[in-house]
C-alpha cells in the first residue's frame, strides 16, 4: 500500500559529475502487440531491475497481462489502443531507501491520464502535450526525447506549461519526464522509503 | 493543510551531459560573425556570463595575430569580418583553473569555428571538412586526426546526435535539411602551463564548428 505524505514534488538532482546514463522505462511495439523495456532507448538495458507493484492497463475489454521476462515485459495489447504500464522500483541511494514509480505509456489517443504521472496529448494524435500529476496539469521544466533515429531533444514549457514536439524523423519518439515526491515517504512490503521518485515515459510511433 | 502541487523536472541525467557549456561562432548571411557562449542544443547565455568573456575573446580570419574587435550584446558578442572566409574564435579564460579531486588542475580551451569552406586547421582542436563544403568532416588536434571520439550535432531543429570519428578521424554529419548545423567535440590533452600563479597540468579543449546549409 501507498501512503504518500506529500504532494509536492520537487527538483530532483541526479548526479552532476559526467554524463550519468538516463534510465527509464518504456513501452514500445512488439510481435506480441507491445513490451515494455529498461534504461535507455539506444541501449536497452539486458536485464530488468526488481520491481514491484506490475500493472498495466490498456482499453481492451480484458486488461492486458503483463509477463514479466528477463530484460522486458510483454504485453498482449489490443493493437490501437493506448496502453499504460507502470511498476515500483525499489533502490538504494547515499543510504536512503529511494522508491521509483516507472511510468509508461504507449500512444497518443486518449487526452485522459491513467497513471499518477502522465504526458497527455492535448487532442487525439496530436504534437502538443500536457503534463498530469494525479489529474492535475502541472508544468513541466523540462522534457526529454529521444527518437529510434538517434535523435534526441529537450523540451521547455510554453507559457500554459505544455510542450510542443516536432515530429521531423520517422520511428518511435519516446519522451521522458521525472519529478521528486517532496518530503514524501512510502511504506511497501513492510520497508519504508523515504524518498519517492517518479519517471514517466510516452513513446508513440510516428510513420515515414 | 498543505495541498499546492509543485512540479520541478529533474534534470537530464541524460546521454547529453558531455554538452554542459559551449563556445560557439555563427556567422549569417550578411557577414557578421556572432559568438555564443551556453547550450548549442538550449539557450545561450546572457547579460554578465557574456561581457565577462568579451575581452578575453579572439576572433579573426586567417591570422590569429590580428584578432577583430568585438561589440558586446545580451546573448552574443560581434564582430564584422570582411570577405567570405571561415571565422575562428579561441578563448582559455572562460574559467579560471581548477582542480579537480583527483588533485589535477586543469584549463579550459575553447575553439570554435564557422564556415567549411578551407580544408585546413588552424586552432589546436578543430574540426575540418574534408574538402570545401563537405558534409564530412575530420576532427584534427594539432595536426593529427583523433579517432574514435564522441562528437554530438546539433541540427537546424535543436535535435542532437551522438556520432563517432572513424579510424581516420571522420565524421559525417546527417544533413537532413536547410539551417545551421553545429558540431562539438571534447579533448583533454597532458599539456603543462602556468597561468597567473597556478601550474596548470591538462587543458580541456572543446571544438565546435558551426555550418549553415542553404
Amino acid at each position: 500500500m501507498r501512503a504518500m505524505s506529500s504532494v509536492a514534488l520537487a527538483l530532483a538532482a541526479f548526479s552532476p559529475t559526467g554524463p550519468a546514463l538516463a534510465q527509464y522505462l518504456w513501452l514500445q511495439p512488439a510481435a506480441t502487440g507491445a513490451e515494455a523495456r529498461y534504461g535507455e532507448l539506444r541501449q536497452p538495458a539486458a536485464e530488468l531491475p526488481p520491481l514491484l507493484e506490475l500493472r498495466a492497463s490498456g482499453t481492451a475489454r480484458q486488461a492486458p497481462s503483463p509477463q514479466l521476462r528477463a530484460d522486458r515485459i510483454d504485453i498482449d495489447a489490443t493493437p490501437g489502443t493506448d496502453l499504460r504500464v507502470a511498476v515500483a522500483e525499489p533502490g538504494r541511494q547515499a543510504g536512503q531507501h529511494v522508491l521509483t514509480y516507472r511510468q509508461a505509456r504507449l500512444g497518443r489517443q486518449e487526452t485522459s491520464a491513467v497513471n499518477d504521472l502522465e504526458l497527455v496529448p492535448t487532442e487525439a494524435g496530436g504534437n502538443t502535450f500536457r503534463l498530469l500529476w494525479k489529474g492535475t496539469t502541472v508544468s513541466a521544466a523540462q522534457v526529454q526525447v529521444d527518437t529510434s533515429a538517434g535523435w534526441h531533444r529537450t523540451l521547455r514549457p510554453a507559457a500554459d506549461g505544455t510542450v510542443t514536439l516536432p515530429t521531423p524523423f520517422p520511428g518511435l519518439y519516446l519522451m521522458e519526464v521525472s519529478a521528486r515526491v517532496n518530503g514524501g515517504s512510502v511504506t511497501l512490503d513492510g520497508r519504508k522509503y523515504t524518498e519517492v521518485r517518479h519517471s514517466a515515459t510516452l513513446s508513440f510511433e510516428v510513420q515515414p | 493543510m498543505f495541498k499546492k502541487t509543485f512540479l520541478l523536472l529533474a534534470l537530464s541525467s541524460g546521454a547529453f551531459a558531455a554538452t554542459a557549456h559551449q563556445l560557439w561562432v555563427e556567422r549569417d548571411g550578411n557577414g557578421v560573425a556572432r559568438v555564443y557562449v551556453g547550450d548549442v542544443d538550449g539557450q545561450a547565455d546572457t547579460g554578465a556570463e557574456v561581457q565577462q568573456i568579451a575581452a578575453t575573446t579572439q576572433l579573426f580570419q586567417a591570422d590569429p595575430a590580428q584578432p577583430l574587435s568585438l561589440a558586446v550584446h545580451d546573448d552574443h558578442l560581434s564582430a564584422r569580418p570582411t570577405g567570405k572566409g571561415d571565422i575562428r574564435v579561441s578563448n582559455d579564460a572562460v574559467w579560471k583553473p581548477w582542480t579537480g579531486k583527483d588533485g589535477v588542475t586543469k584549463l579550459a580551451v575553447f575553439n570554435a569555428r564557422a564556415g567549411r569552406s578551407e580544408p585546413r586547421s588552424v586552432l589546436p582542436y578543430e574540426f575540418v571538412p574534408v574538402k570545401a563544403g563537405s558534409n564530412t568532416f575530420t576532427l584534427d588536434f594539432r595536426g593529427r586526426p583523433v579517432a574514435g571520439r564522441q562528437v554530438t550535432v546539433v541540427n537546424p531543429g535543436k535535435w542532437s546526435k551522438q556520432l563517432k570519428t572513424d579510424a581516420r578521424g571522420r565524421v559525417e554529419v546527417p544533413v537532413g535539411g536547410k539551417g545551421r548545423y553545429v558540431l562539438i567535440a571534447a579533448h583533454t590533452a597532458d599539456e603543462a602551463r602556468t597561468v597567473g600563479d597556478q601550474q596548470v597540468a591538462k587543458v580541456d579543449y572543446t571544438a565546435t564548428l558551426s555550418f549553415v546549409v542553404r
